[in-house]
């Protein structure tokens, strides 16, 4: 689900930073609240284990394919939402400097794509939901699977949404999620039961290190109170209303999107200001396009001497390098 | 399981090339991440059909790429996700838009064309300037940018933290998977049994190891603050090369090509 | 008199709460005094106490019942911080103790958290590392150490901050022959007091003076390294043997 540069609008991309940015000030200002010196190293040598142990095979029974384990769910059971999402931020980071998987300008999509949704969505309100009052092992495999569906899904629409409104890819929206929801039930069942597996086996072992627990196996103990749910969900409300109304903005007449069909969701009906909001949010974006260098969507523009001439600039260009190279060479011998 | 030692032997020769002494692994690394971002900006803003003021972008990569002598081995390789990432998201672009926009003798090339061959042409750019930026600075470098940038330093500290412990914990599970196959021989990958036990116990010493960590840390004065070297303050040639590339860069995206 | 740097008096300790009466208290009333240029090898089978025993003097596990003082100093929550700029310990687990990225960036932690200027931190650091003979290593990534290697950085990291009494627990495992010789000669250049807790009876021969076995929690013995280490009848009585390079003979 990693998102590549080449896939993504600068307007796209500026956006995702920016409310990535946010969550991830938000979840540094909570993490400070805890025990930070304990949780730092914590978090640096967790993150490395959720990279290394994403590159195991676990087989699906009665298939040959295989599926990998969930690091946001995971990481949030242990570290908590904020410092999970903030370990899911370093490896993504290092996923895409050192093994170019995802883009550095796509960084912020992806961060709000997987670490978001699966640390705030997944690992806390449905495991705090889930595991919250009474923590059972039955309960953990039902957060960890209902956690990592909702993750996934969230995650697979946002990505349809994020390349759509980038504008690159000429597939119908209506096939496009048509492809992505589907492929991504099926691997967050997978990776909602490999992740269930491994976090029962944790509260079988060492049920103290989980996030939340207590010895009476009661009350949550997490330190991120109604408030901050609250918070977390008027910000996802206030982003999924502006992500769609800049989709509607950039396509009055596409498909039969319409704002009807999204404002029925609950996120939406929630918040009365959320029309509001995202009006304004849409207005600061709607600049955004006007920055365009130029009218880019005319094919107008295109003419092949354009291509060949721009061809022949790289190509002289890599001769004149070549030939610097060879005359500083000669100098240095 | 081969793709963890790929990882591994990834790393090592990243850092081999980061290692090395030219003048643009000299540079200061926050010239060359500011000079990559603004390259990826504009880059990404080229319209779906303007493949030929895109193209001409490259003369970036070519100069770095050549006078910086990098080796382009390690890059091929990367090409490999990103391009089957795109033709993925291109490949409907012909299938849909099949307007002619130009003519090569009885040849009709279509909008749909165009775009995909942008497309490309985009992920190409930007795999290779993220490239470039990571094969001349070492991640210490590119965590002193950021809090030179004032990201918050748990964060970069925890981002240091993981870079350190990913080939300790490659290392371990590929040991781990060795071990599972050469007793389970005939399976592809992980009996579903033995998914809670496996990583479950690898989890435990992961936060075993973290305790040490901690532990290390506290006996050598921890006051909450990595302390990040900082090889030397930027100079002007640093400053020269931050301005003359986005000079340049905006030059080119400017012009109609 | 010459001061000791390290003196412990009476000291017990037990995991867990103190008024649990089923429980065996893991060190038992332990009384050391070691002075400043000593070398001393703390033997003593699995579960004898000698890791709990070297997290105590770090502060790392909390001093319940007993005291001890480091270079004068007494180990309590207020002076911990000086204290560890005094002792050094090095990990088992390299791996664990070696947190950053570079040779450099991890030997220079400890100076650099005790707020020297960023001189004094390149020649601590550069010292340090040229008494481990690791000068030439110093901008290698941790993770392209070998095993060897990673001990001798380990050990610079707590030079730099010029400790006076250097822990190893365990220093010699996991090493090649050479590395282990290497290890030897370079322990032994090393002045200072120093505690190693190790199985490694023939390695706690060829670097310690003075050896202390413990077992059960209990100081068994307490004495020269050659009078303890030839007792075949003492060390089997504790569940050690004789180190090769005797009972070859």
């Amino acid at each position: 689900m990693h998102m590549a540069d080449a896939l993504v609008s600068p307007a796209v991309a500026g956006t995702m930073y920016a409310v990535s940015t946010a969550a991830a000030a938000y979840s540094v200002k909570e993490i400070k609240l805890e025990d930070l010196d304990r949780k730092v190293p914590a978090m640096g040598v967790m993150g490395a284990f959720v990279f290394a142990t994403q590159m195991i095979n676990f087989t699906i029974p009665g298939t040959g394919s295989s599926g990998h384990l969930c690091g946001g769910m995971l990481l949030s059971a242990i570290l908590g939402p904020c410092g999970g999402f903030l370990t899911m931020i370093a490896i993504l980071a290092i996923q895409c400097l050192l093994f170019a998987d995802g883009g550095l300008l796509a960084l912020g999509c992806n961060v709000w794509n997987m670490a978001f949704y699966g640390c705030f969505v997944g690992g806390f309100l449905i495991w705090r939901t889930v595991t919250g009052k009474k923590m059972t092992k039955g309960r953990i495999t039902a957060a960890s699977i209902i956690g990592c569906i909702a993750g996934l899904q969230l995650g697979a629409f946002s990505v349809t949404v994020q390349t759509l409104l980038s504008g690159i890819t000429e597939l119908p929206f209506a096939v496009f999620l048509g492809m992505m929801q589907p492929i991504h039930l099926a691997i967050g069942l997978v990776e909602g039961l490999i992740t269930a597996a491994v976090l029962v086996f944790i509260y079988e072992a060492r049920p103290e290190i989980l996030y939340g627990y207590t010895k009476e196996a009661g009350k949550s103990a997490g330190r991120m109170s109604r408030k901050g749910a609250v918070t977390v969900l008027a910000v996802m409300a206030l982003i999924i209303g502006g992500v769609v109304s800049l989709f509607a903005s950039g396509n009055p007449d596409g498909l039969e999107w319409s704002m009807e069909k999204v404002a029925g969701t609950a996120e939406l009906a929630a918040n009365g200001n959320v029309y509001r909001i995202a009006e304004k949010l849409q207005g600061i974006t709607a600049i955004l396009p006007d920055y365009a260098f130029k009218a880019s969507d005319s094919a107008a523009g295109t003419s092949f001497s354009g291509i060949v001439g721009g061809v022949i600039v790289l190509v002289a260009c890599f001769f004149i390098c070549m030939l610097v190279k060879k005359a500083r060479r000669v100098k240095e011998q | 399981m081969s793709r963890i030692s790929d990882a591994i032997s990834e790393l090592h020769k990243l850092d081999m090339e980061a290692g090395k002494r030219g003048w643009l692994q000299g540079i200061h690394p926050l010239s060359k991440l500011l000079v990559t971002l603004f390259f990826l900006v504009l880059v990404v803003s080229y319209g779906k059909y303007e493949l030929s003021g895109l193209l001409v972008m490259g003369i970036y990569l070519i100069i770095t790429f050549v006078l910086g002598d990098i080796s382009v081995k390690l890059l091929l390789k990367r090409m490999k996700i990103v391009l089957g990432l795109v033709c993925l998201m291109g490949i409907a672009n012909p299938l849909f838009d099949r307007e002619a926009v130009l003519t090569l003798g009885s040849f009709a090339i279509t909008g749909g064309m165009v775009s995909a061959a942008t497309l490309a042409v985009k992920g190409v750019f930007a795999v290779s300037a993220s490239y470039l930026l990571i094969v001349t600075t070492s991640v210490e470098d590119i965590c002193y940018a950021l809090r030179a940038l004032r990201v918050p330093k748990i964060f970069v500290t925890v981002l240091l933290l993981v870079y350190r412990y990913i080939i300790v914990f490659l290392k371990e599970v590929e040991r781990m998977t060795d071990a599972y196959a050469l007793r389970a021989p005939g399976q592809k990958g992980l009996n579903q049994k033995v998914w809670g036990t496996f990583a479950g116990q690898l989890l435990l010493r992961s936060m075993d190891r973290a305790q040490t960590v901690y532990d290390s840390m506290m006996m050598r004065g921890y006051n909450g603050e990595f302390y990040l070297r900082c090889k030397r303050s930027a100079e002007r040639g640093d400053y020269l090369y931050a301005a003359g590339w986005s000079a340049a860069l905006l030059l080119i995206r400017i012009i109609h090509f | 008199m010459v001061m000791n740097i390290l003196e412990i008096e009476n000291l017990s300790f037990s995991y867990g709460n103190p008024r649990d009466m089923y429980k065996k208290n893991v060190l038992d009333d332990i009384n050391i005094r070691i002075s400043g240029s000593e070398s001393v090898g703390l033997i003593g089978e699995n579960g004898a106490g000698k890791s709990t025993f070297l997290k105590l003097l770090t502060g790392l596990l909390e001093l319940k019942d007993g005291e001890i003082q480091v270079a004068g100093l007494e180990l309590k929550k207020e002076n911990l911080k000086d204290i560890r700029a005094e002792i050094g310990y090095v990990f088992q687990d390299s791996d664990s103790q070696l947190f950053m990225s570079t040779v450099y960036d991890d030997v220079a932690f400890a100076p650099r958290n005790y707020g020297k200027s960023e001189e004094e931190v390149r020649a601590a650091a550069l010292l340090a590392l040229k008494k481990v003979h690791m000068e030439d290593k110093k901008d290698r990534q941790i993770y392209r150490l070998s095993g060897g290697e990673k001990k001798l950085a380990a050990i610079a990291t707590v030079l730099a901050v010029g400790a006076k009494l250097m822990l190893l627990d365990e220093p010699s495992v996991a090493l090649d022959p050479k590395n282990r010789r290497n290890l030897i000669r370079i322990l032994n250049e090393l002045p200072g007091a120093k505690l190693i807790a190790s199985h490694d009876l023939d390695f706690v021969y060829d670097t310690c003076e003075r050896v202390i076995l413990l077992s059960g929690g209990r100081i068994a013995a307490d004495g020269g390294t050659k009078e303890i280490l030839t007792d075949r009848e003492l060390l089997e009585k504790h569940g050690l043997e004789l180190p090769l390079s005797f009972s070859r003979i």
